[in-house]
């Protein structure tokens, strides 16, 4: 019973993170209606240069979320006025050529100035739990993970709702013609909304980068995570993105505790392809 | 009273369908002008040109003095142009006030403190202020009517462009809407109306111009424009004999 338990806590915890690595992509789709296939590379871009920010200034890799995230906001926002912004109006396929193209520059860059040997970012923080009984131990990293998932889409959200500059991104992202005839420059709006959908990135980069060990090439696996929980969230609902981030956590740590470690992966994808089945345009969709 | 607007000799097409092949007027500053004729005529291009939503291939449109044929839709609404849609298209997950708010603040480039006021003035003049904290996507026809027209005052234009408000309301709603724009002609704002409801176009407008496949018909006294035999012919389908 202990064991399960433990697994729940550890999938939602996971969730969390889940959701983290997910929400710029959900974020990104719902506002400007674009599928970033760079998603998961600008994260581990993110674990790439906070490596080079503790590893120079020697501060942790929480602590250099201060440098990276206003960098990756910068990273974001050109990419899309100088790129994105001038093919948007020509259909999805110019938008999704140019973010797999990101995708392969962004790899290859890491190769040739990182290598691909595997990195992390080294944290005390990694090693700690709480422990709440001999069976059940809460991995400290993990949860603040989850805490940090949950809060990014908490305060976005509350940006959303409460600043003019989120209900003019609102406007653009439901109805582009009229956000333009209020005035509303769609332009800088799409961009404003990339760099923090890339800010996020970078900051569950960090977490990931604390976790596991990562590589110029991990950003597929982050892409395919960001993929599942936007899918079974809803593509756009950012609250969707939360739920759907502990739906697939959850998922593949029961998948792991009932069909052993190896099942973990395909659980969280056969309850993906269910979905996709059932409701295929997600949780919360409109 | 001074031009506020002049369409010199515009060209409009859609690929290789020329919509509008040429068409030229002027408005006069204060001024409501009334825009009729039958469906396909080119009223909405027209509208959508002024706009910026579609770009003339040939032509221009001064604005105020400012030469805008090729300006961005957001510019045009800092400059003082703001429209309304037939069909309403507010932004259903937000309330009155936060609809009006985005105009008034982006469009109007005002922060969002001091356009608090303005909305809020916007939202009372067309008789909202009741429901200013509901969500647009609950609002009736003829509320959402009042939205569009809230929303685009909001923004502070000196040329208003409504596009058939008094399409799907009853005629009580419509004498509101005539009521509501002849409040706003008292402002000063220069209004351009398309309508389909001769009656209202008679009774609202300074003058009134009807297109005809993108050409212009008649420009002229409102009356006198509905006299025209080829408006009647062309509009009403009346024979000259």
């Amino acid at each position: 019973m202990e064991a399960l338990i433990q697994s729940l806590i550890q999938g939602v915890l996971l969730g969390g993170l889940y959701a983290a690595i997910g929400i710029g992509m959900s974020l990104i789709f719902g506002i400007v209606k674009l599928t970033n296939l760079a998603h998961g590379d600008f994260l581990i871009l993110g674990s790439y240069i906070s490596l080079v920010v503790t590893s120079t200034l020697g501060i942790s890799p929480f602590l250099s979320l201060i440098i990276v995230v206003p960098v990756m906001f910068c990273i974001g926002f050109l990419v899309q006025n100088t790129m994105l912004n001038r093919v948007l109006a020509k259909g999805a396929e110019p938008t999704l050529m140019i973010t797999f193209g990101l995708s392969i520059v962004i790899q290859n860059l890491l190769l040739y100035f990182f290598t691909a040997d595997a990195r992390n970012l080294k944290s005390s923080i990694a090693l700690k739990s709480i422990t709440l009984s001999d069976g059940i131990r809460i991995p400290v990293i993990y949860l603040i993970g989850c805490i940090v998932g949950i809060v990014i889409i908490l305060v976005l959200g509350a940006y959303f709702k409460k600043t003019y500059q989120g209900k003019a991104i609102m406007a653009a992202a439901d109805d582009l013609e009229v956000a333009q005839l209020m005035g509303v420059n769609t332009k800088n709006i799409y961009a404003l909304a990339m760099g923090i959908s890339i800010s996020t990135a970078a900051i569950a980069g960090v977490l990931v980068g604390v976790i596991y060990n990562f590589y110029p090439t991990s950003g597929s696996s982050y892409l395919v995570i960001a993929f599942a929980v936007v899918v079974i969230g809803g593509m756009g609902s950012t609250y969707g993105t939360l739920a759907a981030g502990f739906i697939f956590g959850v998922a593949q740590v029961l998948g792991a505790h009932f069909f052993g470690a190896q099942a973990q992966l395909l659980t969280g994808y056969v309850v993906l392809l269910i979905m996709l089945i059932f409701r295929p345009q997600g949780l919360f969709s409109r | 009273m001074s031009t506020i607007l002049k369409v010199e000799d515009i060209h409009v097409a859609y690929g290789r369908i020329k919509i509008i092949p040429g068409l030229s007027f002027e408005v006069q500053e204060g001024q409501v002008l009334g825009v009729i004729g039958p469906n396909g005529a080119g009223k909405t291009t027209l509208m959508n040109a002024l706009i910026g939503l579609v770009i003339p291939t040939q032509g221009k449109i001064i604005f105020d003095g400012v030469d805008i044929t090729k300006m961005s839709p957001e510019k045009r609404c800092h400059l003082g142009l703001g429209r309304t849609y037939q069909i309403p298209r507010p932004f259903e997950g937000m309330t009155v006030f936060e609809n009006v708010l985005v105009g008034a603040s982006y469009g109007a480039g005002r922060t969002e403190a001091k356009a608090r006021p303005y909305c809020l003035e916007a939202i009372k003049k067309v008789g909202l202020y009741e429901k200013k904290d509901v969500l647009a996507g609950q609002l009736t026809l003829l509320d959402r009517k009042r939205l569009e027209i809230a929303r685009a005052l909001g923004t502070n234009p000196k040329i208003l462009l409504l596009d058939e408000v008094a399409a799907g309301l009853t005629e009580a709603e419509v004498q509101d809407v005539q009521d509501l724009v002849a409040e706003l002609k008292t402002t000063g704002i220069t209004i351009i109306w398309i309508e389909h409801v001769i009656k209202t176009m008679v009774e609202s407008t300074d003058k009134l111009m009807c297109l005809s496949t993108g050409s212009l018909l008649k420009y002229g006294d409102p009356i006198e424009t509905m006299n025209c035999a080829e408006v009647q012919e062309v509009y009403l389908g009346v024979d000259e004999e």
